[in-house]
């Protein structure tokens, strides 16, 4: 479970970039996190991966206590969790099956469980036939389902999307949200932080809308700008 | 399993770091020789040094010449007080005969002292009329010291021993038993100063080179660690810990330092044996101690300074790399 209670953000500069945030979002949940620009977005899904410490109230994922986690337990709670990013971020200089295999050498893996792993979830995101290619010979959407195999190649119990579906045409998009709605019911839960408001309205899910760093509507369909 | 795993990836992952940016790898490693070679050819020539000083140490003599007023008791009197000066020293009567014999050993042919009688000696051939003079040297004294002794206290109280003579008169009066005496004591000191002169600079050099060596270290993993920042990125994100992170790169200065430390010792071997050596006999500094003497401590010092440089100036830009 996540708890945000009376979660308050501020930059060093002095940014207020969340206010008071109380949300909860139960095991297994599917939930869209929206909102503009400067909202408090990214702010918070950072939190959520101690990437960035809350500056006041409470914040707990799972049994981690995130507003005093020790620095040195941080990757225990990121080992909880799998992220996909908007820029993919995957290695230019490393093979689809490595990229997805470097989760699992992160973490000393055995290379028996890592062989048996890898192209299990390469099919999954349906690109084993092009295990063997470099990301930059593969298009936007199947870099993207690379970024997936990487993120739920660990077995997480959350998957963090930030912008999951930013760089990939409609059809593409439609195909990584089927995949999170895949993933979200084999009981993991789902955070996709996005701004693509018929994406959200397209599925009847829970929706938080952050304004100005704070929570101003948390409700489950559409999302009305 | 996991730990031994881990420790193999991390050292490969290092390897790759130094080839992938072998440029920069190549430039540590070269400067880092070249502090090496400065601080190895100082240590050798100060081994030089302190060898010509066990050598002069060898001859911590006082050649003391008796009076000829001295009579056999009043010798034996002032090799007592000699002796009794202070633990370590010895004193051995050489008389004027031993002396002479002592100088032709070591003049042969080349000595000729006035002219003196010699039995076997043709006067007609030098000129030198038939002379039969008494042999020119005083008795001595060959006094021997440990290091331990103050050199010049020594020689000061053998110069001031006196002895009692009765004169022409009759009375009893009180002379030097000593004319003079020689020593190398100074020859000491000067060697002794410049042996401490070349470790002093040999220091300084040595805390500038190292100084220098770290910057640039840490300034190679400081790039390879920018080259790779979105690699360490989502290395933190899928919750790699923090040695899984940095060991690579602590891993890539110790190659670097250590690539450089057998380099190092390589060059210095043929630069030393069939460079420096010879430059030192021509330059007349004498025959310097051979390479094999010094190499296993020129090798560990190496050594040492090639993994210091590299564990900490890695050690350094990743931590200060990661705390940005």
């Amino acid at each position: 479970m996540i708890e945000f209670q009376n979660v308050s953000m501020v930059y060093p500069s002095g940014t207020v970039a969340l206010r008071n945030v109380n949300l909860t979002i139960e095991d297994g949940e599917f939930v869209f996190i929206v909102g503009k620009s400067g909202a408090g977005k990214t702010t918070l899904t950072k939190l959520l991966m101690c990437e960035e410490r809350v500056s006041g109230g409470k914040l707990r994922v799972g049994n981690f206590k995130l507003e005093k986690l020790p620095k040195r337990k941080v990757p225990y709670l990121r080992r909880t969790m799998g992220v996909v990013f908007q820029d993919f971020r995957l290695f230019g200089n490393k093979t689809v099956y490595e990229n997805v295999a470097f989760a699992l050498r992160v973490i000393g893996e055995r290379p028996s469980v890592i062989k048996q792993k890898v192209p299990a979830f390469l099919n999954l995101v349906e690109l084993t036939d092009k295990a063997d290619r470099f990301p930059d010979e593969l298009s936007g959407g199947e870099q993207q389902r690379v970024a997936f195999a990487r993120a739920l190649v660990n077995n997480p119990q959350m998957i963090i999307a930030d912008e999951p579906t930013g760089n990939v045409d409609p059809e593409m998009s439609s195909e990584l949200m089927d995949l999170l709605m895949r993933v979200n019911r084999l009981g993991k839960t789902v955070i996709v932080v996005t701004h693509e408001r018929n994406l959200v309205n397209h599925y009847n899910k829970r929706v938080v809308t952050i304004q100005d760093g704070e929570v101003a509507s948390d409700r489950a369909g559409g999302y009305d700008e | 399993m996991r730990i031994i795993r881990n420790f193999f990836y991390l050292i490969g992952q290092g390897f790759v770091g130094v080839f992938r940016n072998s440029i920069m790898s190549t430039a540590s490693i070269l400067i880092l020789v070249c502090c090496m070679l400065v601080i190895g050819t100082f240590t050798l020539v100060i081994a030089g040094v302190n060898q010509s000083l066990e050598q002069v140490k060898d001859l911590n003599v006082i050649m003391a010449y008796i009076s000829p007023s001295a009579g056999d008791e009043q010798i034996a009197d002032m090799q007592k007080r000699i002796v009794d000066y202070s633990e370590g020293v010895k004193c051995v009567f050489v008389s004027k005969e031993e002396g002479l014999e002592k100088l032709r050993e070591d003049f042969g042919d080349d000595l000729y002292i006035g002219a003196y009688f010699d039995p076997e000696g043709s006067d007609e051939e030098s000129g030198v009329t038939h002379t039969i003079r008494a042999n020119p040297l005083p008795d001595s004294f060959e006094i021997t010291f440990e290091n331990d002794v103050q050199p010049e206290a020594l020689n000061n109280f053998v110069s001031t021993l006196k002895i009692e003579v009765m004169n022409p008169n009759g009375v009893m009066e009180t002379v030097s038993g000593i004319t003079d005496t020689r020593h190398r004591i100074g020859l000491v000191e000067k060697f002794s100063n410049a042996r401490k002169g070349m470790v002093v600079l040999a220091g300084l050099l040595l805390a500038v080179l190292l100084v220098v060596s770290l910057f640039v270290i840490m300034n190679t993993v400081r790039l390879g660690m920018f080259a790779r920042r979105d690699e360490i990125a989502v290395m933190q994100y899928v919750g790699a810990t923090k040695t899984f992170v940095v060991m690579p790169f602590i891993v890539e200065g110790v190659i670097i330092g250590l690539v450089a430390a057998v380099l190092a010792f390589i060059v210095q071997y043929y630069l030393y044996t069939y460079v420096i050596t010879d430059i030192a006999l021509s330059y007349g500094l004498g025959t310097l101690p051979p390479f094999g003497g010094s190499a296993k401590f020129i090798g560990g010092a190496f050594l040492g300074v090639g993994l210091f440089a590299g564990v900490i100036a890695s050690g350094i830009s990743v931590k200060r790399y990661l705390n940005a």
